[in-house]
């Protein structure tokens, strides 16, 4: 059992003692932390794991590098700002993971570099969206630019459909489920490939392929994996992604139509379980040796 | 492995030695979603587990 960091001692917050090695920043431990633990505990890291759910951030630096692998976006945000504030490196820095985590700035880095995506059109309302359908045609994709695993991603057919999900999408409380993201339906068998980025290397790629009825490939939907190829093409510009977003580690989803590659999105805490089980590729090793170079740097 | 009591049904629970706080159990008795807490004592308990937040995610 981990025990957890206690910042507050005696009614007051003390200073954090600057120290060496890493800072392992989460808030739901999943597998992918529980093994990224294992292995930095076994390549003798001074490993410290903070729990944003029950500890306060303090602009002192608890280490040299801070792994950011919150679940919630903000979270991993807001985390990322304060250790780099502190002086810390944050992996991935807050501004990869806010572009990152919100599909609007994602595909707005993505158009500033020249990478295509699916034919998108945003819209910040209802009525926006009502337009942004005749001008898409259908079929089409809606998503708020916020979320995850595929949720509130829907498959609409015609225009009935688009207006019964934007009245949906109207009864919630958040600004950003009331913003839509319209793409155009991009025909690629119900799958993806989705490529992992580390330190401006590809460390593979696997396919996710939709099950049980469901149109989305993502592995929290049941979508199925499989070990990728890769091709020269596809690791430049999975590379480029990740220059585009600015980030360290990242996970990039790519559609496959008709011979070309259009990005989809970009994951800035990326999970990693179905990509090990398919690939064997050792994640959370490689990534403890990328760390132990960055601090030898 | 540690039981510890359901917050919701009462039964007993199973975690594993390697669980970490904040980490996420479904209680198969009642269906509840718990999550692990741990005072600073190092005395565990499970609660409630927060609902999904729309920027959950990776």
């Amino acid at each position: 059992m981990d025990k957890v960091f206690i910042a507050r001692l005696g009614g007051g917050f003390r200073s954090l003692e600057m120290v060496g090695g890493v800072e392992l920043l989460l808030d739901v431990p999943r597998l992918e932390e529980k093994l990224i633990i294992k292995a930095l505990r076994g390549a003798g890291f001074e490993l410290r794991i903070t729990n944003v759910k029950y500890e306060p951030l303090t602009w002192d630096r608890p280490a040299e590098i801070s792994l950011v692998r919150t679940i919630s976006m903000l979270r991993a945000a807001y985390s990322a700002s304060v250790r780099e504030a502190s002086g810390a490196r944050a992996i991935n820095c807050s501004k990869a993971i806010l572009i990152s985590g919100d599909k609007i700035l994602t595909l707005s880095a993505l158009k500033s570099s020249g990478i295509d995506f699916p034919e998108s059109v945003v819209a910040l309302n209802g009525e926006a969206a009502e337009r942004a359908g005749e001008l898409l045609g259908y079929p089409l994709i809606d998503k708020p630019p916020i979320g995850s695993w595929g949720r509130l991603v829907t498959l609409i057919d015609n225009p009935k459909t688009l207006r019964s999900v934007i009245e949906h999408r109207q009864f919630y409380q958040s600004q950003a489920l009331k913003t839509h993201i319209l793409q155009r339906y991009v025909k690629a068998g119900c799958s993806d490939l989705r490529i992992l980025v580390l330190g401006g290397e590809v460390l593979g790629a696997i396919r996710r392929t939709a099950t049980n009825g469901d149109w989305r490939s993502n592995v929290a939907r049941g979508g199925v994996v499989e070990r990728a190829e890769l091709c020269e093409e596809l690791e430049e510009l999975a590379i480029r992604v990740a220059s585009a977003i600015g980030g360290e580690f990242l996970g990039v989803d790519v559609f496959e139509e008709d011979g070309r590659y259009l990005v989809n999105e970009v994951n800035g805490v990326p999970e990693f379980k179905g990509f090990m089980e398919a690939t064997e590729v050792d994640v959370p090793g490689i990534l403890a040796r990328y760390l132990k170079e960055v601090l030898r740097r | 492995m540690p039981v510890l009591k359901c917050p919701i049904c009462g039964g007993d629970m199973e975690v594993p030695d390697d669980a970490l706080p904040g980490e996420l159990f479904e209680h198969e008795e009642c269906g509840a979603q718990l999550e692990l807490e741990v005072d600073e004592n190092g005395e565990m308990r499970l609660k409630q587990a927060e609902e999904v937040s729309e920027d959950w995610g990776e």
